[in-house]
């Protein structure tokens, strides 16, 4: 021990909690996956130093959001900190995510774990609140539209929808209020909040112990009649009596840290912290765009039209995160291992195929209306046709040749589905309510359109 | 932290049990010179009066604080959700504003304009620009309509050759006068108070759609 160490543990004694610490048993299986936890922690450090060194120059207020927001990418390493800032939030979602999946399919979420899951499923929740949050302070177009778009889904709720949205904008409107509110919320109540419940979270693991990895074979098999407790207690000391010291895995969450630091630095280097023009309420031909993360839950408002929609949406997202809170209470059977609880995991692997597909579309087709390109032995006609086609947006719901919307029906093979006065008493007078009347086109207009749509095969 | 411990077996250690009333009074040296229940209780009320007045001390300083912070949500005055007013701040203006002469405009066209009106968002006032479509139904009649989707708020945009207002986000779409003709939005674009005087027309505050 070193003389500064002696002076320490003579005062605090903290020399043996340290050695108590680092040398406790941990079950010997401990392995890679295990250290998602430790890299979603380290980056939260990576938030908080750099959202510290935000907030030096950052103002939050309408007038000047914006222009210290470029004064910070004016000023030496402002640009490269607001873009670790965003990369590693976007990756922090990302971890919080795996994480949660690595728990899930080791079994890791069950007894006698159940509150640590819980707690991890609230964290998650302030993350997704931090990346909502922490969207709007840039006040450019998207940082507006896309919170003015949150805030009306989170409004929308039956009852309460009005009073959250206005306890969120600090008013009705999305101003000089909701901005310091914003603010106040993503710098003190968040982070308050992560704070505890991350102690919490730590002090449960330390607590209870890491879980095991599950396995095929278990180490000792339950005596007939035992209680789950019992059985519980014999197995852990017995990986534990199997186990190495904590100290010995500490090199793979290190090595792991690192690496998604460095991801963190090389992303934030090549994507940048983009700004776009300063928030406009009164822009009419801007198209709101939410980040990656939450592309999934925008995607979904595509299929749920009509009048039940905001109940819908409402039961989807609040019953969604009450079941993922309630995980540990609902797949609760003694056993641990993904292969012996294949409902429990094809019920998870749905849920993270349902985000991914969802993400992707939400990528692919996305609100934006694509311009179709013209293709080579296209007639005059046809080009007319593909301009008013462009024109109208119809793009926006269409896909024709891979590029376009999803909710409207594909029109890349229109020619050959469809006849030409079909095609056309279809887009004067549509027979469903989701497409609009184009009644308004010219004569000239609508033959051009037709003739195009009809040459799709 | 010591290794011992873990994990926790309550059931190993009796001492550690929730309310062992006996087993307390007796780890309690001065349970000798006393009676263990007197002593007890004693115990249970230092503790539950603590929670308690601390309880009152976070309550005096939490409700005025949570009231503040709360305060927007349960303040509005308006009782129905207008969403469009939630976009625009321009709702809290009270006086008139011209939207310029009505011959300017062409029948069932509308013209996206966007107006200087006096606005209150939070501490702020000022002028600031408002954009709005102004419709001349005839002559003597307009209808200025707030450019927002009933959705969610997005922006739309009047696209001349469907004569439709297109929203971007979720493929919303609405006729000239602002009813909804397809796609997911509910009901009408919010619509100004409005009227047409001396050729002139004037707009004031988004008309309650419910009304």
């Amino acid at each position: 021990m070193s003389r500064i160490g002696r002076w320490l543990d003579e005062r605090l004694g903290i020399y043996g909690l340290s050695r108590a610490f680092l040398d406790r048993k941990v079950p010997g299986n401990i392995n890679w996956f295990h250290t998602l936890g430790s890299a979603t922690l380290i980056l939260i450090g990576v938030q908080f130093l750099t959202g510290i060194a935000l907030s030096m120059s950052y103002v939050p207020s309408p007038d000047h959001a914006y222009e210290s927001v470029l004064y910070i990418d004016q000023t030496p390493f402002g640009a490269i900190t607001r873009a670790i800032h965003r990369a590693s939030a976007g990756l922090l979602v990302l971890l919080v995510g795996l994480h949660a999946l690595r728990v899930f399919v080791w079994g890791a979420h069950k007894y006698p774990r159940e509150l640590s899951w819980v707690v991890g499923a609230l964290l998650m929740f302030i993350v997704m609140g931090f990346a909502f949050t922490g969207y709007l302070l840039p006040w450019d177009q998207k940082a507006y539209w896309a919170t003015v778009v949150g805030t009306n889904i989170a409004g929308s709720a039956p009852f309460i929808g009005g009073s959250v949205l206005e306890f969120l904008r600090g008013g009705e409107a999305l101003g000089a209020v909701g901005l310091t509110r914003f603010y106040g919320i993503h710098v003190w109540v968040l982070p308050a909040a992560l704070l505890l419940l991350v102690g919490a979270h730590l002090f449960m693991v330390i607590r209870q112990g890491i879980a095991s990895s599950p396995r095929r074979e278990r180490l000792i098999e339950p005596e007939p009649g035992e209680s789950r407790r019992d059985e519980y207690q014999r197995e852990y000391a017995a990986e534990k009596a199997a186990g190495k010291p904590f100290w010995s895995s500490l090199l793979k969450d290190a090595v792991v840290g690192l690496a998604v630091v460095i991801a963190v630095v090389v992303i934030a280097s090549i994507l940048g912290a983009p700004l776009e023009e300063p928030a406009d309420p009164n822009a009419t031909a801007y198209v709101p765009r939410p980040e990656w993360y939450f592309l999934d839950m925008y995607q979904l408002l595509w299929y749920i039209t009509g009048p039940l929609e905001p109940l819908l949406i409402f039961l989807i997202f609040t019953g969604g995160a009450a079941l993922f809170v309630l995980v540990p209470f609902i797949d609760r059977g003694r056993a641990r291992h993904p292969a012996k609880r294949p409902a429990a995991v094809a019920g998870g692997l749905a849920v993270v195929a349902g985000v991914v597909i969802f993400t992707y579309m939400g990528a692919i087709s996305g609100p934006s209306v694509p311009v179709i390109p013209a293709t080579e032995g296209m007639t005059v006609t046809d080009l007319s046709g593909l301009a008013v086609f462009n024109d109208q947006g119809c793009a926006a719901c269409h896909t024709v040749h891979g590029l376009g919307g999803t909710s409207g029906p594909d029109l890349s093979r229109a020619g050959a589905r469809w006849s030409a006065s079909h095609i056309r008493e279809y887009i004067v007078m549509p027979e469903d309510d989701e497409m609009p009347r184009f009644d308004k086109l010219t004569e000239q207009q609508l033959d051009d359109l037709v003739t195009y749509l009809k040459g799709l095969e | 932290m010591d290794p011992q411990a873990r994990p926790p077996q309550p059931e190993r250690d009796p001492a550690a049990a929730p309310e062992p009333v006996s087993g307390e009074a007796q780890t309690d040296p001065r349970s000798e010179a006393r009676s263990p229940e007197p002593e007890l209780s004693r115990r249970k009320f230092v503790i539950r009066s603590m929670t308690v007045l601390g309880a009152l001390a976070a309550a005096v300083v939490a409700v005025p604080a949570a009231a503040f912070m709360s305060a927007p949500g349960w303040l509005s005055t308006a009782p129905k959700r207008l969403l469009s007013h939630t976009v625009s701040p321009a709702l809290r203006a009270q006086e008139w504003t011209s939207a310029g002469p009505i011959d300017r405009l062409r029948l069932g066209q509308p013209k996206h304009m966007i107006i200087e009106r006096p606005i209150v968002d939070g501490w702020v006032e000022r002028d600031a620009p408002v954009g709005v479509y102004v419709l001349r139904e005839s002559d003597t009649k307009a209808v200025v309509l707030d450019p927002h989707c009933t959705h969610l708020g997005c922006p739309v945009e009047f696209s001349t050759g469907s004569g439709s207002f297109l929203c971007p986000c979720h493929g919303g779409a609405f006729d000239p006068e602002g009813y909804p003709s397809g796609g997911p939005p509910p009901r009408r674009m919010d619509v100004y108070e409005t009227r047409v005087e001396d050729g002139e027309v004037y707009f004031r505050d988004l008309l309650d759609p419910e009304a």
